[in-house]
């Protein structure tokens, strides 16, 4: 009778209705993606310079225009998103996953939480940026994408382990959690079957947050020119890059920034969406919020007759 | 002032005039798909001075149909409510919520399950009832510096003679609600309810979370309170006992309608609607032994939006009709107009046929295998001067100088959660352990599986198997195989993440060397013993009832066929109509694979109807152990003597009653006691 593409269908159309900022910021998210993959493959290289039509406006060849060596802005904005959400991508990966394993460990065995707690209490301490500087520098002496990954992934760990931890304590508490020590299970079966998928949600939109604050992160390391080093493009870099002409020719350095605007928007937004769509309380609200968008549409063709039903 | 009638002129509604009145009034919850409806057409009324008691199972509508007549629900959840609540002349659908609040403060009291909710745990007693009184007497809003005093004064004054008035005493009134016993706290919520003053008192479920025996003390007080001030009262519960206990009428919701309504001695004593019939038969009764099966109702309570077409309890009436499926039926009402029944055909004369037939009672044909003798079989746990004990561990060194000095006395306190038992429960026993919260009794359950680990000095053997000594993997495994649990709470035992199929092998992978197909096959035979359909096993814990829920965990503690099962209040967490087919399981599974149950309950009556012998626990403190027999016949320790009294019990005093409703046989009104 249904297919699995038109539940599907009906599933996105259900969500539109209850939850608009999701879709759109996710597609925005797919958009992004898809553009930073197949780009390169499209647009002019990313390097090939033409001194002669350096810092140009906008036009037919090169649509947002050339930069300070005549290397056309938009296939570098589109080629440094491959780098920047690569890189965050990778970053989020080994935090989340480091994160995830630290907070698993110190939620269930609790004897370990002082120890294991402590330690990313301390890397907390830490300005995340000044770490990550700090980190960057000791890494390598010559700045790169190495460092710059170990360095990020250390910074965000703590943040992932703390969240997990809690979340791992409340699921230890659960009376399945007991029910299967009854049954026999042994601890790390327990903590690999019951307590990580019941974590699963928390870890996911965490895993949002970090992918944004990575990107905002690798945007600044390159800017500060501890990151990718020119000339292969990333946001961070070209906005270093453009900082000089930011009054002669502004979409040298609008054409980034607005790339970093809208990427990590589309992670937050899509991660507040995920969540409404793991934690049923978030959901509750998102049907309460549809519901009256709906009532003040009814009621604005219906005009004043309903304005206030008697028993609302 | 709200009302058409000044409040002196309460005594006006006295004779037989409907003080609070619910007319055909049906709630509809607005849902992401569409519209469900929780409470469908209910119509009751309220006698000034009278105790009115709503009961029904989980679902039924009791406490949605009290809480939107009061205008409380439309904070919680969108939803339309239509009909009309009447209270002394004013249609409470009609008002303002400002207004409502009013009518909440003076005229309405309201009392619920959970006070520690209810009560702000930063806020002593005191300073909570007084901002009541000035709430409910529309003060504080003034701001004169020797007003205000005279008002706080006034204030401490009338909290102080109420807290008297429920019982307590005048120290209590300055203490923080966690320092207070969950009787206390809800004598205050009564306190706090009184404080307007108001002509009718909506309880739900205010003894719901209580011990028996506070429970019995909770309902004398609201009984005394209600004569003392003529108050109306209406009581939702779903204990058919604690409605015995304290109503004048009783009205009986199935599926968001009321099934029947009328006296309470004609709905104990002849009711004349199926389900108010079954329902009744299920109750245990105290001081009875089961002989045979115990009653139950099959199938289980429809979730609102699915309710079925005709008699929405035809589907698990095995009397039911063609008629009774298919068409919505009526209310017929007797001639003086105290009693209603939806129903096609009311039923005046139950047989014992048909009382046998309605609860799934499958007759005498098992009686004789069913009780087993206790004390000649060998010894499978045994208990010798088991404590647990408690408290923070004792902290040393630097530590202990830097964060507790100067409390020495506080971080070395302990509580012996179970102190110095010796009990021995034999092969094939089916053991009860009673008692009340804090009695110890699941942690002694916890003990015998090792879950919890005994102080020093305490002996557990299980099933030749000694918990005291050094253990590792392979003896815990070895333990767990002979030894397996059932929990209380089937909606948090299980996994939502898991499949049933999974959650039936997870013991199986665990204790047993069988492979895929063993595991497969070894669950699809566990499902069959508990009655579960084979495609239950792809389902998960959400997709089943409550009763199905608690049968998987019972399949999932028997799998690796053991020979012990402790269960922990499997049923408390259960309907009543659905509790039976749980236990009638247990029973079975007894018979068929030779368990020995611990079984960890706070029903008495429940333990006494099917355990062989029973334990009674008192703060950590094995009181006695006696057999059923012996229960009945009258315990000698004070403590268990005091905790039967408590047992609210729906039949108590109904052979006076039965004699008095002209319509009841009495041979109907008790046959499980006949056949003993």
């Amino acid at each position: 009778m249904s297919t699995p593409v038109t539940t599907a269908a009906r599933r996105i159309a259900q969500e539109w209705h209850r939850n608009r900022s999701f879709i759109v910021w996710f597609t925005v998210l797919v958009l992004l993606i898809v553009v930073s993959i197949a780009g390169p493959w499209v647009l002019p290289s990313p390097s090939s310079q033409e001194l002669a039509i350096r810092l140009q406006g906008p036009s037919l060849d090169h649509v947002l225009g050339t930069d300070d060596y005549g290397r056309d802005i938009l296939s570098r904005v589109v080629s440094a998103g491959r780098i920047s959400l690569g890189l965050s991508a990778l970053i989020t990966m080994l935090a989340v996953g480091l994160g995830s394993v630290v907070g698993l460990v110190a939620g269930f065995y609790t004897g370990t939480s002082s120890i294991l707690m402590r330690i990313m209490d301390s890397l907390m301490a830490f300005p995340a940026i000044v770490l990550a500087i700090a980190l960057v520098v000791a890494l390598s002496s010559k700045p790169g994408a190495l460092a710059e990954t170990i360095a990020l992934t250390v910074v965000f760990t703590p943040y992932v382990a703390r969240v997990v931890r809690s979340r791992a304590l409340t699921i230890s508490q659960r009376g399945f959690v007991t029910a299967a020590r009854a049954a026999g299970v042994r601890g790390v079966r327990i903590l690999v079957v019951h307590v990580l998928p019941n974590a699963l949600p928390t870890i996911m939109v965490q895993a949002t947050f970090v992918c944004a604050s990575a990107l905002l992160a690798d945007a600044s390391l390159s800017f500060l020119g501890l990151g990718v080093a020119p000339p292969t493009p990333t946001w961070g870099n070209m906005i270093a890059d453009a900082k000089p002409y930011i009054s002669s020719s502004p979409l040298f350095i609008v054409a980034p920034g607005t790339a970093i605007v809208i990427a990590v928007m589309a992670f937050n937004l899509a991660g507040d969406g995920i969540r409404s769509l793991v934690d049923p309380r978030a959901k509750a609200v998102l049907n309460l919020q549809a519901r009256e968008r709906r009532q003040a549409k009814d009621s604005g063709i219906r005009g004043s007759q309903a304005a206030s039903p008697p028993h609302q | 002032m709200l009302t058409g009638v000044p409040r002196e002129d309460r005594t006006a509604w006295k004779d037989n005039v409907a003080l609070f009145e619910l007319k055909d009034l049906t709630v509809d919850v607005h849902g992401p798909n569409g519209d469900i409806r929780l409470a469908d057409g209910i119509s009751l009324s309220v006698e000034a001075g009278e105790t009115l008691c709503v009961v029904g199972e989980s679902g039924s509508g009791k406490s949605v149909t009290m809480l939107s007549a009061m205008r409380l629900l439309e904070f919680t959840a969108p939803l339309t409510v239509s009909g009309s609540a009447v209270l002394g002349g004013t249609d409470l659908l009609s008002l303002s919520q400002q207004a409502m609040t009013a009518v909440r403060g003076h005229r309405v009291g309201m009392v619920f399950q959970e006070a520690m909710d209810a009560l702000n745990p930063t806020q002593t007693v005191m300073a909570q009832l007084c901002e009541a009184y000035l709430l409910s007497n529309d003060l504080g809003r003034t701001s004169g510096r020797r007003e205000r005093a005279a008002q706080r004064s006034a204030a401490r004054r009338s909290a102080m003679s109420l807290v008297k008035e429920v019982g307590l005493e005048e120290s209590v009134a300055d203490l923080y609600p966690h320092q207070m016993s969950g009787g206390m706290q809800q004598r205050i919520m009564i306190a706090m309810a009184l404080m307007g003053e108001p002509e009718m008192l909506i309880a739900d479920e205010p003894t719901t979370a209580l011990d028996v025996t506070v429970q019995a003390e909770i309902l004398k007080l609201l009984q005394r309170l209600q004569r003392d001030r003529q108050m109306s009262c209406v009581f939702v519960t779903h204990d058919m006992g604690v409605a015995a206990e304290i109503s004048d009428r009783i009205a009986v919701l199935y599926a968001g309608q009321v099934v029947e309504i009328g006296p309470t001695s004609q709905i104990l004593g002849a009711p004349q609607h199926p389900y108010t019939k079954a329902l009744l038969e299920c109750v245990p009764r105290p001081n009875t032994r089961l002989v045979g099966l115990m009653r139950t109702i099959p199938g289980s309570v429809p979730e609102p939006g699915h309710y079925p077409a005709g008699d929405r309890f035809a589907p698990r009436n095995a009397l039911a009709s063609q008629q009774d499926l298919d068409d919505p039926p009526p209310v017929v009402t007797s001639a003086d107009g105290r009693h209603s029944v939806r129903a096609w055909r009311p039923v005046e004369h139950w047989t014992d046929e048909m009382v046998d037939a309605l609860t799934g009672h499958p007759g005498d044909q098992v009686v004789a295998e069913r009780s087993r003798p206790a004390g000649d079989g060998e010894p499978v746990v045994v208990l010798e001067n088991v404590s647990k004990t408690y408290g923070t561990r004792p902290v040393s060194g630097w530590i202990r100088r830097v964060t507790h000095s100067g409390r020495e006395g506080k971080t070395n306190r302990t509580r012996a959660a179970v102190a110095g038992v010796n009990l021995t429960v034999y092969k094939g026993e089916f053991f009860g352990v009673v008692g009340e919260t804090g009695s110890g009794k699941s942690t002694l359950g916890k003990l015998m599986l090792d879950l919890e680990q005994a102080d020093a000095g305490s002996k557990i053997t299980v099933s030749g198997l000694d918990l005291g000594q050094a253990r590792g993997l392979v003896e815990e495994r070895q333990l767990r195989r002979h030894v397996q649990m059932v929990f209380q709470n089937p909606q948090d035992t299980l996994d939502p993440r898991r499949s049933v199929a999974d959650a039936i092998a997870e013991p199986l992978w665990a204790l047993t060397d069988l492979g895929r197909e063993g595991v497969e096959a070894r669950v699809r035979e566990m499902l069959e013993a508990v009655r579960l359909p084979s495609n239950a096993g792809a389902k998960f814990a959400s997709e089943l009832s409550g009763g199905q829920r608690q049968r998987v965990a019972i399949a999932r503690a028997i799998a690796p066929g053991p020979d012990v099962v402790v269960a922990d209040e499997p049923t408390s967490a259960l309907d009543v109509s659905v509790q039976g087919q749980v236990m009638n399981l247990l029973l079975e599974l007894q018979r068929e694979l030779n368990l020995t149950y611990v079984f960890i309950t706070h029903n008495l009556s429940l333990v006494t109807s099917v355990a062989d012998r029973v334990g009674v626990m008192r703060r950590g403190e094995l009181v006695e152990v006696l057999t059923a027999d012996e229960l009945i016949a009258g315990a000698s320790h004070p403590y268990t003597r005091a905790l039967a009294a408590a047992n609210p019990d729906p039949f108590k005093g109904l052979g006076a009653v039965a004699s008095v409703a002209s319509t009841t046989n009495h041979q109907t009104v008790t046959p499980i006691e006949e056949k003993t």
